[in-house]
């Protein structure tokens, strides 16, 4: 309920900023003599709000807390760092390159987050970017990121 | 026709360069249809170069086989690690993969595989026999008619006949909300950009489309505990392949869906993705077990699948026909005709008839070549599913990361998905559905397009949606599905009441 209740709220954030944008686009087109740019995201963005009003609504009036399935910090401080992860990949990625930086990511969650023996998390990783390099780099012949590599 | 057929089999039989391009089309395709982010668009694409140098037969059948190929691998990571390869395999996901991790990821594979080739077969009969005749149909589709065809897949697709659709109706409303972002594609008005150069062009389906499923998964997938991961891991050799029993119980969804992906894959436009949305909501409403859907199902996974690979023969008449390409798909196909110096269109089968005849045959062929190939490797896939099922966090990751970059080579895209990633665990949190919301995302620039359009053209005349016979059948069609349940509802309540009484 702690979670639907703050998602619900973050929704209607996201659709309010979104009406109010659409108040900004024209609902006809008097150039074209046509629809504008405006109308349909205005109605959608309309019905959206109403319908998460009448959500939160119906969230806000039950008085029993239902039993939430709880997730242990450990594993929520695993999924924040794999996100945080995944962010400093795309800076790294500019350092090192996609290759590498995507090499670190994957060795740094098989090591520390999956708890694999190193040696085997290593060899994993490197057997998963020579694949890679074969398919994007050598065959496909696309332009990856190679940072102070290139 | 049926002896310009044979002759087509005869010149491709008995050329062996026609035959090993064929193969390697097939390979090549499946690999990159199996890549996320990699469609039949990106594939034939990237190795269009190849064929400058080659023969009009063997570039043709090349371009052909890796459209084909494709359609099938995009399949195999939908089931496996329930990232789809591309936008027509996400609706394999929705059944293949929860049919993974009960353990049959085989099975799911192989019944995926026969209703693919189920569904090419399908396409190479009716592209053999019907070319002429339903290209003339297609071009009966109007705006209107299509907006109301879009509405109405919609409206049924996304659940909003369910007992309590709140979820699945906002689902869907912000699906369509986001899929208006980017510039007015009729005044060119840059809209809910919020001053984002790189949204212009709006949200790409691939990168959305593997942030909702592939990011949530691995989020998903470490909440689960480390002893099973979820997914069973003692797959015994007899589970890899469905019974012959369980492959006849899904003809009929086969067959229904080859039906709706042919028809879908002739009209200019939609394609692939719509056919299998449009196969799935046929599937669940005639289905028994509507419930099921979603968890497992195998007829959710055969109709759309065969569905699928069934668009592709109908997404090729009109571009042979007509020299309209179906889809975006036919649309590199015809781009390939026209360098090797053919000109699609009603003269190409007077100027160029032993080409066009020997492509049909190869892409009869193809299809053999992929069956052979996708269940030959069912055991394959099942077991490296089984080995490195405890890599597969940061390998999903991994591949979902350079998968997008590769989309647009666009970082802006990498930071898109980790945002929808989160989305969608969120949406899984608090059981919202997926499925809507990019239902509606994908659908919902092609509805607000022919809606604008068919108003354009009836020079705002709301009636054109009426006017139509077509669009008015599927407006019909949509209020049925909307009334029904209620009725039905109020039917069952009026009886239990009497009874009480």
């Amino acid at each position: 309920m702690f979670v639907e209740r703050y998602f619900g709220f973050f929704l209607l954030f996201v659709c309010t900023v979104f009406l109010i944008m659409s108040f900004g686009l024209p609902v006809y087109s008097t150039n074209l003599g046509a629809v504008g740019a405006g109308l349909f995201p205005r109605i959608i963005s309309i019905l959206l709000f109403l319908f998460l009003c009448f959500h939160l609504f119906q969230i806000m009036r039950l008085k029993k807390k239902e039993a939430e399935e709880q997730v242990d910090k450990k594993t929520r401080f695993q999924q924040i760092f794999l996100i945080v992860f995944l962010v400093v990949t795309i800076g790294l990625s500019y350092v090192i390159g996609m290759l590498a930086s995507i090499g670190v990511f994957m060795f740094t969650i098989l090591a520390f987050v999956q708890k694999i023996p190193w040696f085997k998390a290593f060899t994993f990783t490197i057997v998963v970017l020579i694949m890679m390099y074969v398919i994007f780099e050598l065959w496909l012949d696309s332009p990856l990121p190679l940072g102070i590599f290139g | 026709m049926l002896s310009e057929l044979l002759t087509g089999f005869t010149t491709m039989l008995s050329s062996p360069e026609a035959m090993l391009w064929c193969l390697i089309g097939v390979t090549l395709g499946t690999i990159i249809g199996a890549l996320p982010g990699l469609g039949p668009i990106t594939g034939m694409a990237l190795l269009l170069p190849l064929t400058f140098k080659m023969d009009q037969l063997s570039s043709l059948i090349l371009l052909m086989s890796i459209y084909l190929g494709s359609m099938y691998g995009g399949r195999i990571s939908s089931i496996l690690i329930n990232v789809p390869g591309d936008g027509g395999a996400i609706v394999t996901t929705f059944d293949g993969y929860p049919l993974a991790r009960k353990g049959k990821a085989g099975y799911a594979l192989t019944l995926s595989a026969i209703a693919s080739f189920v569904g090419g077969v399908f396409g190479f009969v009716g592209m053999v026999f019907l070319t002429t005749i339903l290209a003339r149909y297609a071009l009966m589709f109007g705006p209107a008619e299509y907006f109301s065809l879009i509405l109405f897949t919609l409206i049924v697709a996304c659940g909003l006949t369910q007992k309590n659709p709140l979820k699945p109706i906002i689902a869907t409303l912000l699906g369509l909300l986001l899929s208006t972002i980017g510039t007015d594609m009729v005044t060119g008005e840059e809209r809910l950009t919020f001053g984002f150069v790189e949204l212009w062009d709006g949200m790409n389906i691939a990168v959305i489309g593997i942030g909702l499923f592939g990011i949530s998964e691995v989020l998903f997938r470490l909440e689960e505990k480390a002893t099973t991961r979820g997914m069973k891991t003692n797959i015994k050799f007899s589970s890899l392949f469905p019974k012959v029993s369980e492959v006849v119980s899904n003809t009929g969804s086969m067959i229904r869906g080859s039906i709706i992906g042919f028809i879908v894959g002739v009209l200019p436009g939609p394609g692939a993705l719509l056919s299998t949305f449009l196969s799935y909501t046929v599937e669940k409403k005639m289905s028994k077990k509507p419930d099921e859907f979603g968890k497992g199902a195998p007829a959710g996974l055969s109709g759309p699948e065969a569905s699928n690979n069934a668009s592709v023969g109908g997404a090729l008449i009109p571009t042979f026909a007509l020299g309209i390409p179906g889809s975006a798909s036919a649309a590199i196909l015809m781009g390939g005709l026209l360098m090797v110096g053919l000109q699609p269109g009603p003269l190409l089968f007077e100027n160029s008839s032993t080409i066009v005849w020997a492509s049909f045959a190869g892409f009869f062929i193809a299809n053999v070549l992929l069956l052979i190939l996708n269940v030959a490797f069912v055991p394959a896939f099942a077991l490296l599913i089984q080995k490195i099922e405890l890599f597969l966090v940061p390998f999903i990751a991994a591949f979902c990361f350079i998968g997008v970059y590769m989309i647009n080579y666009s970082f802006f895209d990498i930071w898109l998905m980790i945002i929808f990633g989160l989305v969608g665990y969120f949406f899984r949190k608090t059981n919202f559905p997926l499925a809507p919301f990019f239902f509606a995302f994908i659908l919902g620039p092609m509805l607000e397009d022919n809606l604008r359009k068919a108003i354009l053209t009836a020079t705002g005349d709301l009636t054109v949606f009426f006017k139509s016979p077509i669009s008015l059948f599927f407006l019909i069609a949509t209020a049925i599905v909307l009334v029904l349940p209620h009725m039905r509802k109020n039917k069952t309540e009026i009886k239990s009441s009497s009874k009480h009484m």
